[in-house]
């Protein structure tokens, strides 16, 4: 009887990868399209919803990229942790205290006034860059788990915004949970562009730098060998525990900038929504980009463009504010069980011959 | 002040419940060797077909049933990627999480914030023979009972049985389990749906005993706090009675604090159980004792034919 | 011609029903390579089948596929006569088949009673606790040793997770027993108990199969032998005792007689000093021994060779040498100074190393050629390049070294795993004897290679000598220990003897302090 069996794949070519990812996108693609049109819409409905308001039209496009600005980032910080097989689930901790550190800067007056921006942009990354930075310490030097410390990191920096927001950060005149307004010098331009702000050069800079540093740079070859073999990076010489601390302290300073793209360029204060709803596209942006840091930009912009559409789904379609997950869930699920392909292969077992 | 004691106290239970079913069944997932992220989805998943049932008018139990169901379709999607497809289960577990609010958030949609029965303690004090404070501990509705009795019976069944030794050991070392005789797909598995069933009667809990209603957002992250109290708990289910305990505490002392009128830093406290999971983390791993605790095959799929 | 070929067909019939296990024509591969091709093997019942063969020859795979871990891509499985065919772990057990593997299949957190329970409560129909400890206590007796049931595996000597290995696959009901290496890990009276055991159990009625690559454990223990070379059989079932060490090892390296490496060129002058460690303690890993008190010294030009069972501290010594693991005392001296801690120090002050497992130690197996071979120089203040690493420079040192140690079949962006043994091992020296090496610890070197790239290994190591090296080699490989080393000395149970000329040692004394200092 002829029999399945499941072997480890030893090489998927570069051609097959490629085909592999491509069928998980375009079969997510399927599903939830699939799955819009047993929620009411039309199949021109879909078109005209993700293909020409989001792109087509001034207004989606500003919504779009004005809301890749973080997102970039958070998936640049998942990617690049991901470099050393750290699995970042903080980003909107990391985010949170970002945009705390942002708004302290601003609020205390720290620095002279002429570069009181990039104080906070400093600040903010300095903020990220710790958030993420001890959970990294804490795996390398005692073996914590990073998942659930990243996780935890989330809440314990939402406390604290909100303990902020509702204490001593609260706005002295109308007494909302939220921060004095920025001053005009402390805020990022706008482009001309609706929405779109300065923002997006620091996007596009980290996406730059980061794709310098794991493609380029020395750091990056280390922390391939740290990823594939950390015995053996060790007893090269790769300091695998520095490697990773780097990597993730980066990531979370990635975070933590985009919570000052977040204060400093759209909000222009700390409101109690600065952090919300970045940990699952974050991992969706890295993951489709394959951790690439300039696939992170593409992956970006076309989750951005999903969330543009949601909007407007919500809006026309009376469509559930679930929408956009629901859509990042099949996107990622497809892509998940295609690349099982990558790994592994299922053949007929050679028959046997049969004993005399 | 002491009228205010005794409501906090007597709360607690009800908001452990949830935390207790769901970190059981964690740790039965755990104890196997997956690590399951997705239990916020599954419980939000369970908390909407309840409350929908319900309100259809099919009744408690069936809309219970039936949440349980959903709760399960969703563990074994999860499941099935990271067991049999072999998908990294961190990420199978944040896609089960992410498919599991949107899913429910479509199910939901339109049916919020409406009142439903559920499951209520009895009228009157079973207990009032009892001092008044351990009497209200005592007057628990019975699937928040059930959440004590689950805990211990994971508890029992992990730590005192052959199917118990048999997980286990399919979680510690899987090639030795394998060359015991023991199919490690399917324990797994298995133990998925077993876990998936627990999470889903803690989103039950949520929306039948908690809330009486349906709101998006409802988990409101205590799937990911199970996940952390796994760990605090260090996979053994009658620690992790006492975690829920903590957490729970802490949790119903919040609308009290608040209906009292008193200025104290809300946040604070609500971050707390968060720093102590924290420190403990650090603790155990100053003192390497968190090493032994877990599960030492956890996250790592198992192929017979390929090396580790 | 064609009656020669029927009377041996008659004969193979008649003792087929004596039989325990035929296995005929098998092949298995991993990928592209087989790891067997064509393997034969035939047990009787009654007997200790040692079955021997370089390492990587396949005799834990064909083994596997007796034992229901590997299913044979083709061949012919005959258990007791009747043709056989495992899909689980399981299948093969229920047909009385127990195997201990080389690394052991044991749940290390759990008791040992738990360990017997899971594996054999099923088949031996144990219904409580209770009648499971009798059941060891019995069997204990019978075999003349106890086991704490309640200790925790993980905690217990190596020789004592044998022993419950054993009874584990005797209390599963094993009537046919496959020992994969069984002394490779024992102190020499433990390894002669467990050959000792081995040999009862046999008497007993079942069939015992001994794999092993020692020639002292077939002649002295086994009837019978198989010899397996590059995943087939060489000699199939042949008495043990008309067998020569000599034979033997000529069946196991490859039919052509063993070419010496020539002599070592001209003169020799060594160095001064180079390397000094003086009374290097460092705890145990996890299934390895301590160091108590090592001592020696290498001078450049020199190669120093450390004789000695695998597992007695080899692994922690070398450890302790590059940094990764911790002294508890002690001192290591570089030119007469203090080896900076962390191992990119060392490597930077000229410390390269070559590991047992080139695969779990050396190289990176996901990452492709050209990044294997430039990691290194990219570390350390004298790194080659800092600022922009660029795949043409990688391919070029790739190709370099490609050409230079001549790793057949390789291209620069091929991920190192797809190499063959010896070709990863060039890969491997290629990537160490960068410019800079002043001290070069060799693991094993030639462990699983063919014969040409143990010639070639083994040049290189001469070479990397001659060019004022300070060279310290370890291995089990007493021949080539005795070939290479200027001297030598023998490490057992964490202790090292005094080292000693290898012009004026006594070859014999060698082989009885690698068995006899514990
Ligand atoms: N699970 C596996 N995956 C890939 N290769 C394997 C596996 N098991 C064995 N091999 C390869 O098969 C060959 C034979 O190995 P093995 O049977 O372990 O040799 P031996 O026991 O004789 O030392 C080696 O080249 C080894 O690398
Ligand atoms: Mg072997």
């Amino acid at each position: 009887m002829p029999r399945l069996i499941l072997s480890p794949r030893l090489a998927a070519s570069r051609r097959f990868t490629f085909l592999v990812l491509l069928g998980g996108i375009l079969a997510g693609l399927v599903v939830s399209g699939g799955f819009l049109l047993t929620q009411g819409m039309g199949l021109s409905d879909l078109a005209s919803q993700f293909v020409g308001y989001t792109f087509g039209n001034p207004a989606g496009l500003d919504q779009t990229l004005t809301r890749s600005i973080p997102l970039i980032l958070v998936g640049l910080s998942v990617a690049v942790c991901l470099k050393v097989k750290f699995w970042n689930i903080g980003v909107e901790g990391q985010l949170w205290a970002g945009a705390m550190a942002a708004t302290a800067v601003s609020l205390y007056h720290i620095g002279p006034e002429a570069v009181r921006l990039w104080v906070m942009c400093v600040a903010a990354m300095l903020g990220g860059g710790l958030w993420c930075g001890v959970c990294a310490l804490a795996r390398v030097r005692l073996r914590a788990n990073e998942v659930v410390t990243t996780l935890l990191m989330n809440y314990v920096a939402y406390m604290l915004a909100q303990q902020l927001l509702y204490g001593a950060w609260r706005n002295p005149q109308d007494s909302f949970p939220v921060s004095k307004v920025f001053a005009p010098g402390e805020t990022l331009a706008l482009l001309g562009f609706g929405h779109v702000h300065a923002g997006i050069f620091f996007s596009l800079g980290a996406a730059l730098f980061c794709w310098w540093l794991c493609g380029f740079a020395r750091v990056g070859y280390m922390a391939k060998a740290v990823a594939a073999n950390p015995a053996a990076a060790r007893a090269v010489g790769v300091p695998a525990g520095a490697v990773v601390l780097l990597m993730a302290t980066l990531g979370g300073a990635l975070s933590g900038l985009a919570g000052f793209t977040i204060v400093c360029g759209e909000e222009h204060r700390l409101t109690q929504f600065v952090g919300n709803d970045f940990i699952f596209p974050s991992i969706v942006i890295a993951y489709l980009a394959r951790s690439n840091p300039l696939g992170v930009v593409v992956a970006a912009i076309a989750i951005a463009a999903l969330y543009t559409a949601g909007d407007s789904l919500k809006a026309f379609y009376q469509l559930p504010g679930a929408t956009v997950l629901t859509i990042e869930a099949i996107l990622l699920l497809c892509v998940c069980c295609a690349e099982f392909w990558l790994r592994y292969q299922l053949g007929w077992a050679k028959s046997t011959k049969v004993a005399p | 002040m002491m009228e205010l004691f005794t409501a906090w106290v007597g709360s607690i239970p009800a908001f452990a419940a949830p935390f207790l079913l769901a970190t059981a069944g964690l740790i039965i997932n755990e104890r196997a060797g997956v690590m399951n992220l997705g239990a916020e989805g599954v419980m939000a998943m369970a908390a909407v077909t309840s409350v929908l049932m319900e309100m259809a008018g099919h009744g408690t139990a069936l809309a219970l049933l039936s949440g349980i169901g959903a709760g399960l379709g969703l563990a074994a999607i999860f499941g099935i990627m990271a067991v049999f497809l072999r998908v990294d289960q961190v990420l199978a577990g944040l896609v089960a999480f992410a498919l599991g609010i949107g899913v429910s958030g479509f199910l939901g949609d339109g049916s919020e914030n409406q009142t439903v029965n559920g499951i209520s303690p009895p009228p009157g004090s079973d207990f009032a023979f009892l001092p008044k404070l351990l009497a209200g501990v005592l007057d628990q509705d019975w699937l928040t009972w059930f959440a004590f009795f689950a805990a211990i019976a994971v508890w029992f069944i992990i730590e005192r049985t052959d199917l118990g030794l048999r997980l286990r050991a399919v979680g510690e070392d899987a090639p030795a389990a394998d060359a015991a005789g023991v199919n490690v797909a399917l324990y797994r598995f298995g133990a998925v749906l077993a876990g998936g069933v627990l999470c889903a009667i803690a989103g039950a809990h949520l929306s039948l005993v908690g809330a009486h209603i349906w709101v998006d957002g409802m988990v409101a992250g205590r799937g990911w706090i199970a996940v952390a109290m796994v760990t605090l708990s260090r996979w053994n289910a009658l620690r992790a009675i006492a975690a829920a305990l903590l957490f729970g505490a802490i949790q119903a002392l919040v609308p009290q604090l608040l209906s009292s009128g008193m200025n104290v830093p809300v946040y604070f406290i609500q971050m707390s159980p968060y720093l102590a999971t924290l420190a403990y983390l650090l603790i155990a791993g100053l003192f390497a004792k968190g090493a032994d605790a877990q599960p030492a095959d956890l996250g790592r799929p198992y192929l017979r034919e390929e090396r580790r | 011609m064609e009656y020669e070929l029927s009377r041996i067909q008659r004969e193979r019939f008649d003792e087929i029903s004596k039989l325990a296990v035929r296995l005929a024509e098998v092949e298995k591969s991993f990928g592209p390579r087989p790891a067997l091709a064509g393997a034969n093997f035939s047990l009787e019942w009654g007997e200790v089948h040692a079955l021997l063969g370089e390492n990587g020859a396949g005799k834990s795979t064909l083994m596997n596929v007796l034992a229901g871990f590997y299913t044979a891509d083709a061949g012919i499985l005959e258990v007791d006569g009747e043709a056989a065919r495992f899909e689980t772990p399981a299948a093969a057990a229920d047909a009385g088949i127990g195997m201990v593997h080389q690394h052991f299949k044991l749940v290390g957190p759990l008791s040992v009673l738990e360990n017997l329970r899971l594996a054999c409560a099923r088949r031996a129909g144990w219904r409580s606790k209770a009648e499971a400890l009798r059941a060891m206590e019995t069997l204990g007796k019978e075999l003349g040793f106890r086991l704490d049931p309640s200790a925790r595996v993980d905690e217990m000597a190596v020789s004592d997770q044998q022993k419950l290995e054993i009874m584990k696959v005797l209390l599963a009901g094993a009537r046919i027993l496959v020992l994969d290496e069984p002394t490779a890990v024992l102190t020499e009276q433990e390894a002669q108990s467990a050959l000792g055991l081995a040999r009862s159990l046999a008497r007993s009625g079942r069939a015992v199969v001994l794999i092993t690559h020692k020639l002292r454990d077939v002649l002295g223990f086994s009837d019978r032998v198989t010899v397996m070379r590059a995943g087939r059989t060489i000699i199939d079932g042949a008495a043990s005792e008309g067998m020569t060490a000599a034979s033997l090892s000529e069946a196991m390296v490859g039919g052509a007689p063993v070419t010496e490496l020539p002599p070592p060129s001209g003169s020799r002058h060594f160095k001064p000093e180079m390397l000094r460690v003086k009374a290097l303690c460092a705890p145990a890993s996890a299934h390895g021994v301590a160091l108590a008190k090592i001592d020696f010294s290498v001078q450049g030009g020199e190669i120093f060779g450390i004789a000695g069972i695998g597992g007695n501290g080899q692994a922690e010594l070398v450890e302790a040498l590059i940094g990764v693991r911790a002294l508890t005392s002690g001192a290591v001296l570089f030119d007469g100074v203090d080896m900076p801690p962390s191992p990119e120090a060392r490597r930077e002050r000229g410390l390269r190393y070559i590991p047992a497992d080139r695969m779990g130690m050396g190289l990176f197996g996901e990452l492709p050629l050209n990044v294997n071979i430039s990691l290194p120089r990219l570390l350390g203040g004298g790194a080659e390049k800092k600022w922009l690493v660029t795949k043409s420079w990688m391919n070029g040192l790739a190709r370099d070294a490609i050409s230079q140690f001549e790793v057949a079949g390789a291209q620069v962006d091929l991920p190192a795993r797809l190499l063959s043994g010896g070709n990863a091992q060039k890969l491997m020296l290629a990537r160490e004897f960068t410019g800079g090496m002043e001290i070069l610890i060799a693991h094993s070197p030639t462990r699983g290679l063919d014969i040409r790239a143990v010639q070639a290994v083994q040049t290189r190591l001469r070479a990397a000598a001659a060019s004022g090296c300070a060279v310290l080699l370890i291995s089990e490989d007493l021949d080539e220990i005795m070939q290479l080393s200027d001297r030598v000395a023998v490490m057992s149970h964490g202790r090292m003897s005094p080292a000693e000329n290898v012009a004026a040692v006594d070859r014999a004394r060698i082989g009885r302090l690698m068995l006899e200092m514990h």
